[in-house]
């Protein structure tokens, strides 16, 4: 599976990856570590657009979704955020004297991503504002696509979230074209203690964010994109699986103040962000063991922001927190090159 | 040697001179700077509690009280200071509310560094059309007999204590509502341990027409009682317990009948106020005992008889007044007058005193 | 200090060239932590010119008389006397402003501006140049603060210097006036500055 992942993040996460994984031998060795790679080398079809048009694809069912439970506008919603996205990417690589021939449609995604974390009645003109941040300062101010710290589409909503709080706190009711607020079951379990059916949690009829609230047609795209490999399995795994388990304890301790760890998993965006926006290749880590630290430290972050902090909903901070820490992830987990000397 | 000597010399005589700038400057700032916090303080003061035109400040377990006063010594109003932390800043706020702690006057944030533009909204909301102190307004008589709470998306029941909590600072909201209510808790603490307060206030004047006490004009929690042929108003507090006791005792003084409202502890022992309520004295001498011109403070008389003990039966007169001792000064000029007055008191709680501590408690 | 400056020099070299904040990444605590308005980013300025400028000039002026084993101390002790005059005068007559910078004026004392400056410039040089840099650095610092205060209160408030710029749909970008907004914001300055520079220097 890792020889089927390399190819994959070919160019410039691979640099990354190298530099980053090797200081030490880079300075003992030379250059030419950067080339060499160990074999089997495995012809592949797979490159960067490609790999990004199958995961807009696999957001499309919570897409659609999304514009039938919450009405037509969201998909305005949704095009503003992608064509400024896209705008400023073409702008930024300008500016930065890059050649645009080959759109690698990752500014579609970061800018689609986006829009799917808004809340439905978000103003369209301040979700082009996020993408524009996404992109420029969140990607390209690192160095552009492979180079980024944090999930630009993530960053992107931290930056709307730190402006437009009120805006970005305001629900509205699903299909109610005169924007009804509502709250979602997250708000109002940790505010008013009342909990949203199961069914539907599970099938999205509820108040949220325009394209996380089924958690069915998430799981769905989610699993297209791990039997293509384009996500680690691990990732959604350890993320849910702690959130589930932490979740669950602090449910048996004290049932009347914390949900039980089914509404953990099916509530908020937690889907969404555990199938697609922690296992970005780029902001996640490389090893499988520090996928596995990092899924871990995903859902403890998620779960004390849940339960102890002020926010109903932690899992844009979980995972822009744990992308922080991805590169250290990645420098302690690195396997060992064969032949290298024990320390 | 040399050297050592130097490297001293030079940093003392650098120290001794920044010390004298430094004197020099605080004896100069220092009032400017007490002077403004004073204005701050009182300012918010004047502000939350209305209608004092004297405010006092007590300590008491580290919980500044400020009782407020009008022109006839009333308590109108008692202050006090709450301190918590908010979302991310502590909070101070003064909170003014009526003497019988159960409707806040008004609040005034004196402090907080919350969130720009989201937690400073408990504060000012520059976002608002109508008014930008709208959250702090809320709390004009408000309802703080029970706790205060907040809702959201719903009108606030001020009759409830309720207050709305500001979209998107929730927290900064409850915070508010949080220290105030802790405070408030507090304050109601050491006031029931220090009854000599007298926070329970004796009954407003508006109570009485020409013939006593108007039953119409009652205030919440007071009761009229009768027995053996002698009214009492009854004003209680909040358990329900009887905080002070008004009769009137009427008598001859040197040329008219006097009427005197006096309000005493549960126990008789000890006179909280008199009010005079009628009486034709000489303009200008008798009349001394209500209001005296040749004194800077015209109500100087009747002011001796506020807190004054009479445990021993009596109110004597004497050359200096001792309110331990139940002893009073006359009016010179107007002594009869101020006799008067004594024997009154003197008569009448006695007899007040025996039907009340013999009434029929059912 | 190699080569003598002219006194137009050495006044200019702290707006641009050796610009604290921007150039040299100096006395960034209070850079970042009050400079959510304009105004207020300006009167720290204002602090600093009447801080370093005063504390350089005594430095200078009694540079010969100081023994190189006790500078710091003699400096620290100077330093900390103008710091406690600016922060006094501020609260006694513009309570406002004082409540406002908080903790920061006091805490210029340790801003490596000032202290820097006394160290490298104002204890080798005569008084009169002493000055000339103490203007220039403590001015080029106030400019700084203030553009970058102007450009927190412009987009997180929609005014500067509490004058209406934007028009009332203008939605606050809260984020400005937080201290996230003030990372963005002096990244981007030092940013442009050095692209700036890579531009005039090609």
């Amino acid at each position: 599976m890792e020889e089927n992942k390399q190819p994959v993040s070919e160019g410039k996460t691979t640099e990354k990856k190298e530099t980053k994984a090797t200081p030490a031998a880079k300075e003992k060795k030379s250059e030419k570590m950067f080339l060499l790679r160990s074999s089997p080398h495995m012809a592949t079809t797979d490159n960067v657009p490609r790999i990004m048009w199958t995961v807009i694809a696999a957001l499309m069912p919570a897409v659609v979704y999304g514009v039938y439970n919450f009405g037509f506008s969201v998909l305005l919603t949704i095009l503003w955020s992608v064509i400024a996205a896209v705008v400023t990417e073409i702008v930024t690589n300008k500016m930065r004297g890059r050649d645009m021939k080959n759109g690698d449609g990752s500014a579609v995604l970061t800018g689609l991503l986006l829009a799917m974390t808004l809340p439905p009645g978000f103003p369209k003109a301040y979700a082009a504002i996020g993408s524009v941040f996404a992109i420029a300062i969140g990607k390209q101010i690192f160095g552009g696509l492979g180079y980024n710290i944090f999930n630009p589409a993530l960053l992107g909503r931290a930056f709307l979230q730190a402006s437009f709080s009120v805006k970005m706190t305001t629900w509205t009711a699903p299909v109610s074209m005169d924007a009804i607020t509502t709250a979602t079951p997250l708000g109002s379990f940790k505010f008013e203690k009342v909990m949203t059916p199961y069914f539907d949690l599970f099938m999205g009829r509820i108040g949220g964010c325009i394209g996380e609230t089924s958690a069915l047609l998430i799981i769905i795209g989610g699993i297209y994109l791990l039997i293509k490999k384009y996500a680690d399995w691990r990732i959604p795994v350890s993320y849910l699986g702690t959130v589930f388990i932490l979740g669950g304890l602090f449910w048996l301790i004290n049932p009347e103040q914390y949900p039980d760890p089914v509404f953990h998993l099916f509530s908020g965006g937690l889907m969404l962000g555990a199938f697609f926006m922690a296992t970005d290749m780029v902001t996640s880590p490389v090893t499988p063991r520090g996928t596995w630290i990092y899924g871990v430290g995903l859902g403890i972050v998620l779960i004390v922001i849940r339960l102890f902090g002020g926010l109903p909903e932690g899992v844009m901070y979980s995972i822009l927190f744990m992308n922080a820490f991805v590169p250290l992830i990645n420098r302690y987990t690195r396997l060992k090159i064969f032949g290298e000397p024990k320390k | 040697m040399t050297k050592s000597y130097r490297l001293i010399l030079v940093l003392t005589a650098t120290a001794i001179l920044s010390g004298l700038l430094l004197s020099f400057l605080n004896i100069h700032t220092l009032p400017l700077i007490e002077a403004y916090q004073k204005q701050v303080l009182n300012d918010a003061l004047s502000g939350v509690l209305p209608g004092s035109v004297k405010i006092e400040e007590k300590i008491f377990d580290n919980q500044q009280l400020y009782f407020g006063y009008n022109q006839k010594q009333q308590l109108q109003g008692i202050a006090f200071l709450a301190e918590g932390n908010g979302f991310q800043s502590k909070l101070r706020i003064l909170v003014g509310m009526d003497p019988g702690l159960s409707t806040i006057t008004k609040i005034k944030i004196l402090e907080q560094k919350e969130t720009p533009g989201l937690g400073t909204k408990i504060e000012s909301d520059p976002s608002s059309k109508t008014d930008v102190e709208w959250f702090p307004n809320q709390f004009d008589k408000l309802n703080a007999g029970k706790s205060l709470s907040y809702v959201k998306n719903q009108k606030p029941d001020k009759s409830a204590g309720e207050i709305m909590a500001i979209t998107g600072a929730t927290i900064s909201s409850k915070a508010v509502i949080d220290i105030i209510n802790a405070a408030l808790q507090n304050t109601r603490k050491i006031l029931s341990n220090h009854t000599d307060l007298s926070i329970a206030e004796c009954t407003d004047d508006a109570v009485f027409n020409e013939e006593g006490f108007d039953p119409q004009l009652l205030p919440r929690g007071a009761e009229m009682i009768k027995t053996d042929n002698k009214i009492f108003l009854l004003n209680k507090d909040r358990q329900g317990a009887v905080s002070d006791v008004s009769f009137i005792a009427s008598g001859e003084g040197f040329q008219s009948t006097l009427k005197i409202v006096v309000c005493m502890n549960s126990d008789f022992t000890r006179i909280k106020s008199l009010e005079i309520l009628e009486q034709d004295e000489t303009p200008g001498w008798g009349t001394r005992v209500i209001s005296d011109t040749t004194r800077t403070d015209e109500q100087w008389f009747l002011k001796q008889f506020q807190n004054l003990n009479v445990a021993t039966g009596t109110i004597r007169v004497g050359a200096t007044a001792n309110r331990q001792d139940g002893i009073v000064q006359t009016i010179s000029g107007a002594t009869i007058s101020s006799e008067a007055i004594i024997n009154i008191l003197n008569v009448a709680i006695k007899e007040y005193r025996a039907a009340y501590l013999n009434r029929k408690v059912n | 200090m190699a080569t003598k400056k002219s006194y137009a020099g050495e006044f200019l070299k702290g707006l641009w060239d050796e610009n604290p904040v921007l150039r040299m990444q100096l006395g960034l605590c209070p850079t970042l932590a009050v400079t959510n308005s304009a105004i207020n980013g300006f009167s720290m300025g204002l602090a600093v010119i009447f801080t370093l400028v005063m504390s350089s000039t005594i430095i200078s002026l009694a540079r010969n008389i100081i023994p190189k084993e006790v500078r710091i101390p003699t400096f620290i002790i100077v330093i900390a006397t103008f710091v406690t005059i600016a922060d006094k005068m501020l609260a006694a007559y513009f309570p406002d402003i004082s409540k406002a910078l908080g903790p920061f004026v006091p805490l210029i004392v340790v801003n490596c501006i000032i202290m820097g400056r006394q160290e490298a410039f104002a204890s080798k040089n005569p008084v009169g140049r002493a000055i000339i840099d103490a203007l220039g650095m403590s001015i080029g610092f106030t400019i700084t603060l203030t553009i970058l205060g102007s450009i927190r209160e412009l987009l997180g408030v929609g005014t500067i210097f509490a004058v209406q710029i934007m028009p009332s749909s203008f939605e606050p970008w809260m984020v400005m006036v937080l201290q996230p907004g003030a990372f963005l914001t002096l990244g981007l300055m030092i940013g442009v500055a050095n692209w700036i520079n890579a531009r005039r220097t090609k």
